[in-house]
């Protein structure tokens, strides 16, 4: 009898914790999935946004970094991808997967994040990685995202040479929502104690894209005309093989 | 509504300082952003590739012959985002291009706009005022 007490006891709570899982775990919607770009068409930079709050030392480094890339130099754009909270990740076009129990991004640019849904605890101390560990759950039709695990070697805000470092601790918190069907929403606030004096808050809107095949824009490709793969920027003018013949005056 | 053409040039002079993330794989300071030409030619080839689609155009020279001009655009995303296809200029058609040239005197530069022989404009980033 104690045997079989015993039995009905752990099914009851296997039972109770099933439900329970079932209840916390809850997918995002459907209409979430498809191709979205930013409105404007890019972010591009951070233009058109506030600057984020930098400490001091952290804006210095970040002006010079751009003041370089102004006069002729070019970004890291032939590294690991970073998601920092915006940009490489959040700027460009991005597709958005849903599945059970997890919502996928991919940015345009390549760097993919897996969102985990549902009752998921981050653990305290996530190894860093690119993208981040990324654990969301619903207030109701939005959709939190805490990101922790963050590379602290990202460069913040955008991958330019010689940008701040993102740092230690950093977390991104994310609040996604879709206000209509053609719209999705995310309001970011980053945090980065090493860098940042206060939260650094956005707020993108995406717009979805009616296509049929995603054209992917990887920025890291062989024979590019416009950089010399060494960091420099040119505009290679050595004509295509296959020129057609110049036309008869 | 069309931008007057001094507005839309500030307007991409501004937006193109810094490069966008997009095609945030070199600045634009190689152009110079403060002027927007206009010529008109023949498609030779477009480089339909990332992560800038080259479009190449023979130039008419006043004194016969042509010159051989490059013009950088946006991804193929972005491109195809405003209504292009990698048909969209075929070899061989009359193109009138707008474009802010190079600084350093070479044919070529960052297309803004191009007007097909049958009058379709085909749009950019920067012809609507954000790069």
């Amino acid at each position: 009898v104690k045997r079989r007490a015993f039995s009905l006891a752990v099914a009851a709570l296997l039972a109770a914790a099933t439900a329970s899982h079932a209840q916390t775990i809850r997918d995002a919607p459907a209409a979430w999935s498809g191709f979205w770009l930013p409105t404007p068409a890019y972010v591009p930079m951070g233009q058109g946004f506030p600057p984020p709050p930098l400490k001091p030392e952290a804006k210095a480094q970040l002006d010079a970094a751009r003041a370089k890339i102004r006069a002729g130099g070019v970004p890291d754009y032939c590294r690991p991808l970073k998601f920092v909270g915006y940009s490489w990740g959040n700027t460009a076009e991005v597709e958005v997967l849903v599945t059970p129990g997890r919502l996928t991004l991919i940015a345009d640019d390549g760097l993919v994040r897996r969102i985990y849904l549902g009752a998921v605890r981050p653990p305290a101390d996530p190894p860093p990685t690119n993208a981040g560990l990324s654990i969301g759950k619903w207030d109701g039709d939005t959709l939190v995202v805490e990101t922790t695990g963050l590379n602290p070697a990202a460069g913040f805000p955008f991958p330019l040479p010689g940008a701040p470092a993102l740092g230690e601790n950093a977390r991104v918190v994310e609040r996604i929502r879709l206000a209509d069907n053609d719209t999705l929403i995310f309001e970011v606030e980053t945090t980065a104690p090493d860098i940042l004096a206060a939260p650094d808050a956005k707020r993108f809107v995406y717009k979805r894209q009616a296509k049929e095949i995603a054209y992917a824009t990887p920025l890291c490709v062989d024979d590019d005309r416009s950089t010399d793969g060494k960091g420099g920027q040119r505009f290679d003018m050595t004509p295509p093989k296959d020129l057609p013949p110049p036309p008869r005056d | 509504v069309r931008m007057s053409r001094r507005s839309w040039v500030l307007g991409a002079t501004a937006a193109c300082a810094v490069p966008s993330s997009g095609a945030a794989h070199h600045s634009y300071a190689m152009f110079d952003l403060t002027r927007v030409l206009t010529i008109r030619g023949v498609v030779a080839k477009v480089e339909w590739v990332n992560p800038h689609v080259f479009i190449w155009a023979y130039i008419p020279k006043p004194g016969g012959g042509h010159d051989l001009y490059a013009f950088e655009t946006d991804p193929v995303s972005r491109l195809v985002a405003e209504g292009w296809t990698k048909d969209s200029l075929p070899p061989g058609e009359k193109v009138t291009i707008e474009y802010a040239p190079l600084k350093d005197g070479r044919p070529g530069g960052s297309l803004r706009r191009a007007k097909r022989a049958n009058g379709t404009m085909l749009e950019t980033r920067a012809s609507r005022g954000r790069s």
